[in-house]
């Protein structure tokens, strides 16, 4: 892991989940923070400079929808990655206006996490610096 | 027990009712007798007597009057009027009241009255019992009528409790499916992370087991949500603009690389009669074509697996009954070369988790869900799904389904617009059609036909410029790439005033090379317009339209 690893905030209520994706992201090179709400992922993003979320939908408080239109007004950089569990997941219009699209929607589980750590490098070399 | 019937005599002179409640008495029956009108009607309400005979002229109160009154009172009992003769105007007017009968005075023979009074009392009788009938009817369907409320209300409150199990079902199942997919969340995850550290080929070998019996749970989990959602009344199917080729392309290409991976071949067919958009559900279709070909490729060791797309119409040669102009009908098929389906099975296995088959045995239990589901959608986008099989000799799942050729309300814009020809315009517009191609032929003349127009059917091409010339046509359908022919030079020599018809006679060009390189060309050597093969309806009308409108 260098200085210029790409930083990835994971957002997700389940212990487990976050655990996971952070052992299995630190392991491909990336630097990565955690959060298990949406009101709580807005503060980190206040303090650190974070170029792509990985969001949970179904949470405590705000939800993954509410938090990205959020994340999106206050860093216009960002980018998204969608984790749900929910099979039935339509992006709402006002998601799809943050950049959103399909094909960053994963269900949970991902067989293959590599297609996680494969979207997040395409999605940081589209962006911009945050 | 028989009760003697009771008759009251009301007369004012002694000796007739002496003589007739004699006569009676020896006939078994009770006498009543009253002198006058009033003491009739209050021996009447006193004793209830089961027949009346009333004489007419009375001093006080008169028969007719003790008629009105007693048949006002009991409309059941049978009241008889004893009339003198020379009074029959009377007797008339006392059945107009409501007498039962009538015996003249004197009477000469008793059994007369003796025969009307028995007449009367088996009328009323049967009046009684019509009457009790009657009103047990009545009752009886009041109370069927009661029941049947009841009933209902029953079914109501069923039909509520049915709808709340039915949530409560789908919420129960919404939360299972939720509940088991989140420790399979942790399961996959962290066999993720032991498969990307360091593990040992036996290790990686188990790791992978594990991931793929995990997966195996997590795709049963969310196939019972999914059978779940299907059956319920909630669910729906989309309808929006979708081109298959489009949508199933990835598709296709996911099948080839796991059929790669395990030695087999994989092709795919979409018939280029096939419209390049439908209007349905897209991606149930792709649920359904993606399900079959999962398990094509699950029970193939060796061969390959194919997927052929058409309309129906064209597969059995013949018009499908059920398809109407904006309608479509399309038959897929997945063939493989795989373990095959016995007989017996063929249909048990589209039924949910079928329950005929022993799971010791359980050869096809792997097939999970996915062709109950599959059969569910197909029978909501109008079709069927059947299965051609043997054991050992591979097997070729078919369906049909339906689907609109675009929105149903931009049909009625085009028929207004375009379909309907100009009715001042008398004589049919002539277009000559240039085809070697016998399907394009039937389906574009067909078309041409439809819409009003004289259509002629050119197959000898190197002959066509020769056959111009012989009579005027008003717009010209030139295949560009038919066989041994320059259709472009055709074209430019029209242009350039060199054949028998004005050079800015309509030209449209058709090929089935898509390309854009070709279209270039056909407009470069001075075609009106350019489509490409397969022609839809109305983008012929449009184009042809538009191309006579100069």
């Amino acid at each position: 892991m260098n200085v210029n690893s790409p930083v990835v905030l994971i957002l997700d209520d389940e212990d487990m989940v976050r655990e996971n994706l952070q052992a299995f992201l630190d392991d491909e090179g990336f630097k990565t923070l955690t959060a298990s709400s949406g009101e709580k992922a807005l503060a980190l993003l206040a303090d650190n400079r974070v170029h792509a979320c990985i969001v949970d939908m179904r949470l405590p408080g705000m939800s993954g929808n509410e938090f990205i239109i959020k994340a999106h007004k206050a860093h216009p950089d960002m980018r998204y990655l969608i984790h749900t569990g929910s099979t039935a997941y339509k992006l709402p219009a006002k998601v799809i206006a943050c950049g959103l699209t399909r094909d960053m929607v994963f269900i949970k589980p991902v067989r293959d996490m590599c297609e996680l750590s494969d979207a997040i490098r395409r999605l940081v070399s589209q962006g911009g610096e945050p | 027990m028989t009760v003697t019937p009771r008759i009251l005599l009301i007369d004012d002179e002694p000796n007739i009712r002496e003589s007739i409640g004699a006569y009676l008495e020896d006939n078994d029956y009770e006498i009543l007798e009253a002198a006058s009108g009033r003491e009739g009607v209050d021996l009447f309400l006193e004793k209830n007597p089961d027949c009346v005979l009333v004489d007419l002229r009375m001093p006080g109160m008169g028969g007719l009057e003790v008629l009105a009154e007693l048949t006002e009172k009991s409309p059941e009992t049978p009241i008889l009027v004893v009339s003198g003769t020379g009074v029959i105007q009377d007797a008339v007017g006392a059945l107009r009241l409501g007498a039962w009968d009538f015996v003249t005075k004197p009477i000469v023979d008793m059994d007369i009255l003796g025969h009307a009074v028995a007449k009367a009392m088996e009328r009323a009788e049967l009046l009684r019992e019509n009457r009790l009938h009657k009103e047990f009817l009545e009752r009886e369907v009041e109370r069927r009528t009661q029941e049947l409320t009841l009933a209902n209300e029953r079914l109501r409150e069923e039909m509520v409790q049915r709808e709340r199990a039915e949530k409560a079902k789908s919420v129960f199942l919404a939360n299972m499916s939720h509940e088991l997919r989140t420790p399979l969340n942790g399961v996959i995850g962290m066999t993720n992370l032991l498969l990307a550290g360091d593990p040992t080929p036996k290790q990686k070998k188990f790791l992978e087991l594990s991931l793929e019996a995990s997966m195996q749970l997590l795709s049963v989990v969310s196939d019972i949500l999914e059978l779940s959602n299907i059956d319920s009344d909630r669910f729906e199917l989309v309808s929006e603009t979708f081109s298959p080729a489009e949508i199933l392309s990835p598709l296709f290409t996911a099948c080839a690389s796991m059929a790669e991976k395990k030695g087999l071949t994989f092709s795919s067919f979409i018939d280029p009669d096939a419209p390049e958009t439908l209007f349905g559900d897209g991606a149930r279709l792709r649920q359904v074509i993606m399900n079959l070909a999962q398990n094509a490729l699950k029970f193939t060791e060796q061969g390959g697996i194919a997927i052929d797309i058409r309309p129906a119409r064209k597969a059995t040669s013949q018009e499908p009954a059920s398809e109407t102009d904006n309608e479509i009908e399309m038959l897929f098929s997945v063939r493989d070369t795989g373990i095959g389906i016995q007989e017996d099975m063929q249909e048990e296995i589209f039924e949910s988790f079928s329950i005929g088959e022993d799971f010791l045995k359980k050869q096809y239990g792997e097939a999970g869900l996915g062709l109950s589901i599959s059969k569910k959608l197909v029978e909501m986008m109008g079709g069927k799904i059947w299965v051609d099989s043997a054991p050992g000799q591979g097997s070729v799942f078919q369906f049909t389904a339906k689907f609109m050729r675009r929105p149903a309300s931009s049909l009625d814009e085009i028929e207004n617009a375009v379909f309907i020809p100009n009715p001042t315009e008398r004589k049919p517009r002539t277009i000559f059609y240039a085809e070697t191609e016998p399907i394009h032929q039937t389906l574009v003349g067909r078309t041409l036909k439809d819409n009003g127009f004289e259509a002629v059917i050119f197959e000898a091409l190197p002959r066509f410029a020769e056959l111009l010339a012989q009579s005027p046509c008003d717009l010209l359908l030139l295949d560009i790439r038919p066989p041994g022919f320059d259709a472009l030079e055709l074209i430019r020599s029209i242009r350039e005033g060199n054949e028998s018809v004005p050079c800015d006679l309509p030209i449209i060009a058709l090929s089935a090379h898509p390309a854009s390189l070709e279209k270039r060309h056909a407009l470069e050597a001075g075609a009106t317009a350019y489509l490409a093969k397969p022609v839809h309806g109305d983008d012929l009308m449009t184009a042809i339209k538009e191309a006579l409108a100069g």
